[in-house]
């Protein structure tokens, strides 16, 4: 009897240390700021890249990492009010040639490029200065909260596709929503 | 069992608009075949138009082969039949299309493993190492330049002035100071839309302090390739700052394109090896939907095509009388199929045909002289009555009267042949059966007590629907033959039994009227039902032959046997209810 009660509470913890590590892994973060009339964004991801994941981009995959941000105004009795949204899109490809993973931003059109694609989750994971929203747009009673949806795809790779490749990682990963107050 | 009655044009708009789909999204899927990606946009939507076909065709197959199933277990007319046609057919179709499913599945593995070629690998890859050891040389020029241009810089003052000057007589198309915190100090570039200068990270820096030099190549959106080079500069730094020198320099453009082209068909090759395994399953199962439909297809085709090549027999075989004897007893169920009984039906048919025809001629050819013959007869006794007197008179007396007696049976025997010939016309109406058994067993109980009658009803209520005369005729008759054949049997003893019967959930009624007597001889019983076949001195051989007739016309069924023991034995089954229309027009 008392063995059982020692197995439940160790499994219980078990589960609860699970739990909290799998939060804590997947966590970031986003904070904003104002500069010249414009809020930037300073955002931290947890992007990584999985084995399959590395595997497509080797073999001539092309990958998107895509951001959605929605500026949302939150509001008390009253349902909440989209304030606007932006999509920031990353493409991520691997030249066999020369042996260099290129990051482009396709809102800029500005590319850099790495030797490792650990280089290419660090570079992808601190995205800093990035425009959001007008302040004249906004009005400074209101509460407005960012939430950004971060998505990384694989491109021209049809659904169909992703889906009767059932048997191995998903090629596509929606990382977890981050939120945060648009004034700090 | 209950099966879903579909409009046969409504479900033939569906099929036929079935086909039309599965065949237009299998030709587009043809077409676009040639490039896989281009497959693979509209692979799915394709797929999910033939799965939802294959499911409705299914569903259209799986209706049709369960008719078919419920019939051949109800043993309806033409079912057996159809059910053999159809799995001929269908099984002439579904062998060569499994052959030629795995072969087609073979042959496009085969071809797909082309892909994932270790040659072509191995020579994509020497394709690569040689396009990069071509650039090589170059890369070294550039990282000896930019060493001696690091090297000749003087100052963070006038920075500006002596990159400009440095980029002007080098070969380097921007030339970049930058600190270890990635500030850039100074740029200058000999092009135009060169003058963002790309930062490098910060492991790149971390590299040029560890070897002293980073050197990369660079491919850009336009598809041309960059030499970048960056090395410290030691001479001198920026608010202690170490600093560094960024340097970029161009391909060959010729060589840039063909390094490029390489770069894409590996490209290319790698994601084809990668998508392999999917494309592989998506191909099988492409195949798979559309031998899976053509089966379908071919399956429905086959029931239907059964079903209308039986449908002629069918009428055939109603026609000829076979649906005269409906039910089928379950114990015949595998003796004949349809094309038998149609044959033994035609034969029978024929000859009742035959027998009719002659006994109308006879009837009629024997009828008309009769008359004339009796007349005379009685005239010649009215005439000579007179003339003769003792032994010349009783001849007279005794032939007129013979010839006129004659005369009587002959009447008779042409009305019973008239009787047979015609078709009977049946009055039907509801009454208790019993009683009609009760009262012809009576009439023959009154002429002959010595006869024991065994009886066995399952109940004294049994009402159906019937010519009341005509089924009093066929009893009386079977009674009187019962009786016939058991008159030199030491104790004679007819058993008449009724019983309730379940046929197809239909209900009837079975009687079954069986002696001691003689039996029948072996060669009659299996033609005692045809007209003027006779085992009696005095019979006409029409009774038998009457009240199959008149048992057929009710949708029943008869048959005799010869008894294990002794005697014989008549079964008789009748619907309890009778159709309002000509059941075999059904």
């Amino acid at each position: 009897m008392n063995s059982i009660k020692i197995r439940s509470i160790f499994l219980v913890a078990n589960l609860f240390f699970s739990l909290s590590m799998t939060v804590n892994a997947e966590v970031g973060k986003g904070s904003s700021y104002l500069d010249a009339g414009v809020y930037y964004s300073d955002i931290e991801l947890p992007l990584s890249f999985e084995k399959e994941q590395i595997k497509a981009l080797e073999s001539g995959i092309v990958f998107n990492l895509e951001l959605r941000f929605q500026i949302i105004n939150v509001r008390n009795w009253r349902p909440d009010r989209s304030i606007g949204a932006l999509t920031q899109t990353y493409t991520i490809e691997f030249n066999a040639f020369t042996r260099r993973y290129s990051v482009t931003n396709n809102n800029t059109g500005w590319q850099v490029s790495m030797s490792t694609i650990k280089e290419v989750s660090g570079y992808l994971s601190k995205i800093k200065k990035l425009p959001l929203v007008d302040d004249s747009l906004l009005s400074l009673e209101a509460n407005y909260r960012v939430f950004l949806n971060p998505n990384l795809r694989a491109r021209d790779v049809s659904q169909w596709m992703k889906t009767i490749s059932f048997w191995r990682e998903s090629l596509d990963s929606d990382l977890e929503q981050i939120q945060w107050q648009l004034f700090n | 069992m209950a099966i879903i009655q579909l409009n046969p044009r409504t479900t033939k708009k569906i099929i036929f608009s079935l086909i039309f789909l599965s065949t237009s999204s299998l030709l587009a899927l043809m077409f676009s075949a040639d490039n896989p990606n281009e497959l693979n946009k509209i692979q799915f939507p394709l797929i999910a138009v033939n799965i939802v076909s294959f499911i409705v065709f299914l569903f259209f197959v799986s209706l049709s082969a369960k008719k078919l199933f419920v019939d051949y277990k109800q043993n309806k007319l033409g079912a057996k039949l159809r059910l053999r046609m159809a799995l001929a057919f269908g099984g002439l179709a579904i062998v060569p299309a499994i052959v030629i499913f795995f072969f087609a599945i073979s042959f496009m593995n085969k071809g797909i493993s082309v892909w994932s070629d270790a040659d072509v690998e191995q020579g994509l890859n020497n394709a690569l190492m040689l396009g990069r050891s071509a650039l090589d040389e170059k890369i070294q020029q550039g990282l000896f330049e930019t060493s001696n241009i690091a090297l000749g810089l003087t100052g963070i003052e006038g920075i500006d002035q002596q990159l400009q000057q440095l980029v002007k007589t080098s070969n380097a198309e921007q030339l970049v100071v930058l600190d270890s915190d990635l500030l850039v100090l100074s740029s200058s570039s000999s092009q135009i839309n060169r003058l963002n200068p790309r930062i490098p990270t910060r492991l790149e820096i971390e590299q040029a302090n560890l070897k002293q030099s980073w050197t990369s190549l660079d491919s850009t959106p336009n598809g041309s390739y960059l030499i970048r080079v960056l090395v410290p500069v030691l001479s001198f730094s920026s608010n202690q700052k170490p600093l560094y020198l960024q340097a970029f320099f161009s391909v060959d453009p010729k060589l840039s394109m063909m390094a490029d082209s390489v770069e894409e068909t590996y490209a290319r090759y790698g994601t084809l090896s990668f998508m392999k395994a999917p494309i592989q399953y998506s191909y099988i199962l492409t195949l798979a939907i559309v031998v899976l439909l053509a089966l379908l297809l071919a399956i429905y085709g086959s029931i239907e095509f059964a079903e209308r090549l039986v449908k002629p027999i069918e009428a055939l075989e109603k026609q000829t009388g076979a649906a005269k004897n409906k039910i089928r007893l379950p114990e015949a169920k595998n003796e004949a199929d349809e094309i038998t009984t149609l044959v033994q039906s035609f034969i029978q048919a024929q000859k009742q045909a035959a027998w009719s025809d002659v006994a109308k001629r006879m009837a009629h050819e024997i009828n008309n002289p009769l008359t004339p013959i009796q007349l005379s007869a009685e005239r010649i006794k009215k005439r000579y009555s007179s003339v003769f007197k003792g032994e010349d008179l009783d001849f007279i007396t005794h032939s007129t009267e013979t010839i006129v007696n004659q005369v009587k049976v002959l009447r008779g025997m042409v009305n019973a042949f008239g009787e047979f010939a015609e078709e009977p016309t049946l009055t039907i109406e509801s009454f208790n059966i019993i009683n009609v058994i009760k009262e012809s067993v009576s009439l023959y109980s009154k002429r002959d007590n010595k006869k024991i009658f065994k009886l066995s009803f399952h109940s004294e209520e049994c009402v159906i629907q019937a010519d009341e005369q005509k089924l009093r005729q066929v009893f009386n008759n079977l009674i009187k033959n019962a009786l016939d054949a058991t008159v030199d049997a030491t104790s004679p003893i007819i058993n008449i039994k009724t019983s309730n019967l379940k046929i197809n959930n239909e209900a009837y009624i079975e009687l079954t009227i069986s002696d001691n007597g003689q039996g029948f001889e072996p060669d009659i019983v299996g033609n005692a039902f045809e007209p003027y076949v006779t085992t009696k001195t005095k019979g006409k051989g029409l009774g038998l032959a009457i009240a199959k007739h008149i048992i057929e016309e009710h949708m029943g069924h008869i048959e005799l046997t010869n008894k294990k023991t002794q005697g014989a034995s008549v079964i008789i089954i009748l619907p309890a209810l009778q159709p309002k229309k000509d059941r075999p027009n059904e």
